[in-house]
């Protein structure tokens, strides 16, 4: 006993607990109820007995005042109830007091009255709690300690003893009837004990009846529950103002009708409370239940004031519609159908693990909740008959504020309708938030009715596991996210209206039209732009042809400029048979111009008898060269073979670098001519004698690129020393050319441009090229192209200036006006 | 042109080149596939004469025929351009041609030195001195010419290549809150260098006309050189 007394077992967990402990350390629930730690405060030191009497109802603590009983050998401390005050009835007084030795259940009869007692020893033997058995010498009644619901000090005991070891003597009547609980600080729910009680109140009734006895006014332990109800009828001692606090009770239902005989047989109606009669509205249509008619349930009169608890009154109500229901299937011994199936054999006991809320009905509140529902039931169903519900009936929906509410909280439930109304009333006046309508056209629509739907469904689902098993509208323990459930597909469907529906789509049109590619427009065959090339080209044609075509020679040649005056000087400053360095750097689509410039310069050289070493930069350059010479030669009858009186040296690769490296080593870069056998003329006459560049007479260079021109300039001149350097450059390159001809160490000495220059170069020396060179030949038609051309020009221009000239004239008057 | 007295290699030759110059010039008409062939001929005639002057020229008697025939420095002479070749060929393949960097650093190196150096002492310090030597009234005097034409004439190329050269000028410093622009007497001078710059162009577009005219009558005149004489009497 004093090891029992050391430990507690929690009545949720059912694991063991120090006797220090109020509260459980592994699931927090309560040890200790309140009620109990209170009333036992000596034969436990450490119990918490006075921790919670601040909040203990005062109408608990007067019933507990006037439920004192004489404690037996079943009272303890720890966790156990304690005995009621003298004052308090039977009913509310703890069953444990009335020992745990015997089975307390009251049974209709003889037989009947031993329901609980069985109950309980089945429970000591088989029962899910068999783990939780006291140690030896702990008293039934101490097994399980009592517990109350956390924070709910209106939570039975019986509840926390449900489980509680029974003694295996059955329970006679007149131990039923009597009302031990005050007495007996026990672990057993008041509730149950209190039904007890009323059970061995009716048993010891109906066999009073039967023998003619009256059933004894004080039930014992084991009859406590008859004891209590009839205590409470009569017990003037109820405190009947904590009472009135309680849920408003009907009087009209004559305890007759009770179904609550069921369970508590051989009870007279006198033992039945009066608030449990009273307790439930549809009391008068609650079916008569398959009990004998001589069963009369306790006459509950109570008056106005004086109110049970509603859920002890569901208890017993709700319990019997249930019960009516069905056909009562009790055994030998008169069992309700709650009660048989405690004695059913527990999966428990095969060592299956049930989950949590699909044990059997026995060891959970299942039984407790069927009550209650049938209890909502009826208040729902109005006068509807209890047979229609049938007791296979799934649990819908199970109201937490129903049943096992202590009476302040339901009368307030009962009270909900009112207050809901009043909300109504309230709510009416908030207007509800008005989306704008383009908000409103904005929301899925599926997504709104499963938001809907989803929250109906959370009102009508059923919780089927936890603590919170049987009750309706709890929240999900589980979080959505860990449901198994796939998440619906929104159609993104937006109400639009039929003028939004036509802007999009030319919205649509829009978008669309961007990214097709948009088809050009048809091109005329001939087009303006064709036919003014064509007059140009025309225009510029006509008087060459005509030119060409007549061998005009009318228009005197230009007059002999400074640079090719100094040319002229230049060679004919030359000893005879000179040798000449000739650079041939033009591109073949200029050769005319360039034949035409230099062939007075060539032709002069080669009245000269000058040696021409002909090299270029270009790989194009070996083939003009040749070309150059033999035009030349041919025109002027010279005759000039290779390698005797020229040397086609070839090209010069690296461009300036090259350049660069040639006034180095001249023979090292071009080492062979371009003739058939690869002649090493720098082994021959004339060129035997050269050994770098200043050992020339002449460099001349004949180019239509101011780069190139430039290249030479930078790269061979500083090494000519006293050679002169004179070039022959095209009209185009003459720009870039002329400044180094007028820079005040001449480096260049000489400048002929283009075809200007040849004939200006011709003009002075009518015997080059038999008086008749190319100069003077195209001269007459370069003269009339070149004047078509300007003429073309200044026409261009004029136009140009009077177009942009009226355009601003228009965009002004544009602007102007308003 | 008489194309009776031709051989057959110049009749043959000539009379091509009339075929090409009048394949050239239907391009007045516009774009059509006797142009492009002529182009194509041309690009391709021009390719392989240069690979063949690059190998007869460059090639086979600078980097081969010494290996082959020349003496021991010789060949040391020509080792390092061989080996700078055979690298320079990897640069073909896309993979290797990293292998190459180093002959194309060494040629771009010795050109751009070459290009600078030649930029600097031939065109830049002369120009300068000859801008110098305009005001030079010995050099004027010797000239014989107006001093005071020598001397506007100095001042307006001095003017010109000043201007010239601000007008390409664009740095400036940066402005807080506001657009950085050059200074407004720098502005001005630019809008003149604008002025000499516009002149240059027209010039150098004045000689581009002028030798594209050249070369038209040089065209058309061979033309005419081998049809008129078709039509005249001999």
């Amino acid at each position: 006993m004093a090891a029992e007394m050391s430990e507690l077992r929690c009545p949720m967990c059912g694991k063991i607990n120090s006797a220090e402990l109020d509260i459980c350390q592994f699931c927090q629930a309560r040890l200790v109820p309140i009620r109990a730690a209170e009333q036992t405060p000596a034969s436990d030191p450490g119990a918490n007995s006075a921790k919670d009497d601040s909040s203990i109802d005062d109408w608990l603590s007067s019933l507990r005042s006037s439920d004192e009983h004489p404690a037996d050998e079943n009272v303890e401390a720890e966790g156990h109830q304690e005995p009621f005050d003298a004052g308090v009835p039977d009913w509310l007084q703890d069953d444990s007091q009335a020992g745990a030795q015997e089975s307390r259940v009251p049974t209709a009869d003889a037989s009947g009255a031993d329901w609980l007692g069985s109950l309980l020893q089945r429970e000591e033997e088989t029962g899910p709690l068999a783990e939780g058995l006291p140690p030896e010498g702990q008293a039934a009644e101490d097994w399980p300690p009592t517990s109350q619901l956390p924070g709910d000090d209106s939570i039975p005991e019986w509840l926390s003893q449900i489980g509680k070891q029974e003694q295996p003597s059955e329970p006679t009547p007149s131990d039923e009837a009597q009302a031990p609980e005050a007495n007996v600080p026990e672990a057993r729910p008041d509730w149950l004990s209190r039904i007890r009680s009323l059970r061995i109140a009716e048993a010891s009734t109906a066999t009073e009846v039967a023998a003619g006895e009256e059933t004894p006014a004080q039930p014992d332990a084991e009859d406590s529950v008859s004891a209590w109800l009839a205590e409470l009828r009569g017990d003037e001692a109820v405190n009947v103002e904590d009472l009135s606090t309680l849920a408003e009770l009907p009087q009209e239902t004559p305890a007759e009708e009770l179904a609550v005989e069921e369970f508590l047989p051989g009870e007279s109606a006198d033992q039945i409370p009066a608030r449990i009669e009273q307790s439930t509205p549809v009391q008068p249509e609650i079916a008569a239940p398959a009990v004998p008619e001589e069963k009369e349930a306790p006459e509950i009169t109570q008056g106005p004031e004086d109110q049970i608890p509603d859920w002890l009154a569901g208890l017993v109500t709700g319990k019997a519609i249930a019960s009516g229901m069905t056909k009562v299937e009790t055994d030998a011994e008169g069992l309700p159908d709650w009660l048989a199936d405690l004695e059913k054999s527990s999966t428990l006991d095969q060592g299956v693990i049930v989950p949590f809320g699909e044990e059997e009905p026995g060891l959970t509140f299942d039984w407790l909740q069927e009550q209650v529902r049938a209890d909502q039931r009826l208040s729902t169903s109005g006068k509807q008959p209890a047979a229609e519900a049938q007791p296979g009936e799934a649990i819908e929906s199970i109201s937490p504020f129903e049943g096992d509410l202590s009476d302040f909280l339901e009368e307030g439930y009962a009270k909900a309708p009112r207050a809901e109304v009043a909300s109504g009333e309230t709510e009416a006046e908030l207007r509800p938030a008005e989306l704008p309508t383009w908000l409103e056209a904005m929301r899925p629509i599926e997504a709104a009715a499963f938001a809907l739907l989803s929250e109906s469904e959370r009102e009508t689902q059923v919780e089927s596991s936890g603590p919170l098993a049987g009750l309706r509208g709890v929240l999900p323990a589980e979080p959505d996210i860990a449901r198994m459930k796939k998440p619906p597909a929104y159609a993104l469907r937006l109400q639009v209206s039929d003028s939004q529906q036509v802007s999009a789509d030319l919205l649509e049109g829009l978008v669309k039209t961007e990214a097709e590619p948009k088809a050009l427009p048809e091109r005329p065959v001939i087009s303006s732009q064709y036919i003014f090339r064509l007059v140009i080209f025309a225009a510029l044609l006509l008087p060459i042809i005509w030119a060409a075509f007549t061998r005009s020679q009318n228009i005197p040649l230009p007059a002999l400029p400074q640079e090719v005056f100094d040319t002229t000087s230049l060679i004919n400053a030359l000893p005879d048979n000179p040798l000449i360095l000739l650079a041939v750097d033009y591109e073949p689509g200029l050769s005319g111009e360039m034949q035409a410039a230099s062939s007075a310069l060539i032709d002069q050289l080669m009245l000269k008898g000058a040696y021409l070493a002909m090299v270029s930069t270009s790989p194009n350059g070996p083939a003009l060269a040749e070309g150059l010479i033999r035009n030349v030669a041919g025109r002027s009858a010279h005759q000039y073979q290779d390698i005797n009186q020229y040397a086609n040296l070839g090209f010069i690769p690296g461009g300036p670098a090259g350049l660069a490296s040639f006034a180095e080593a001249p023979r090292k870069i071009t080492p062979y001519a371009l003739d058939p056998e690869s002649t090493y003329v720098w082994g021959r006459e004339p060129m035997q004698a050269a050994t770098q560049l200043s050992d020339f007479n002449l460099v001349a260079v004949l180019t239509d690129n101011a780069d190139k021109a430039r290249a030479w300039i930078e790269q061979v001149q500083p090494s000519l020393e006293s050679t002169p350097l004179v070039m022959v450059v095209s009209a185009q390159a003459e720009p870039m050319v002329r400044p180094y001809y007028y820079s005040s160490e001449k480096q260049v000495q000489g400048l002929v441009v283009g075809l200007a220059g040849s004939g200006a170069y011709e003009n002075a020396h009518r015997d080059l090229v038999s008086g008749s060179g190319p100069a003077r030949q195209y001269w007459d038609a370069f003269s009339y192209s070149l004047l078509v051309a300007a003429m073309l020009v200044a026409v261009g221009v004029v136009i140009n200036l009077t177009a942009s000239g009226i355009a601003a004239r228009k965009q002004s008057v544009g602007e102007k006006k308003p | 042109m008489n194309l009776a007295e031709m051989g057959m290699p110049d009749l043959v030759g000539t009379l091509l080149g009339f075929a090409l110059t009048l394949m050239v010039f239907s391009y007045a008409f516009g774009d059509n596939a006797l142009f492009r062939v002529t182009i194509h001929l041309f690009i391709g005639v021009a390719a392989g004469y240069a690979a063949v002057v690059a190998w007869y020229n460059v090639v086979w008697p600078q980097l081969l025929l010494p290996i082959i025939g020349g003496s021991q420095s010789e060949r040391l002479f020509v080792l390092f351009p061989l080996v700078l070749s055979g690298l320079l060929i990897f640069k073909a393949s896309p993979r290797l041609s990293r292998i190459g960097n180093p002959a194309i650093a060494y040629l771009v190196g010795v050109g751009v030195a070459a290009a600078i150096g030649g930029a600097v002492m031939g065109t830049i310090f002369p120009q300068v001195l000859a801008s110098i030597n305009l005001f030079d009234a010995e050099a004027i005097r010797q000239s014989g010419e107006s001093p005071l034409l020598m001397l506007l004439q100095g001042v307006i190329i001095v003017i010109g290549t000043l201007t010239s050269l601000i007008y390409f000028h664009f740095g400036v410093k940066p402005k807080l809150g506001g657009t950085p622009r050059r200074p407004e007497w720098m502005e001005v001078l630019a809008l003149v260098g604008q002025v000499f710059i516009a002149i240059t162009l027209g010039a150098v577009f004045a000689g581009v006309l002028t030798a594209s005219l050249s070369a038209l009558i040089e065209r058309v005149y061979f033309i005419g050189d081998i049809i008129f004489p078709l039509f005249t009497a001999p």
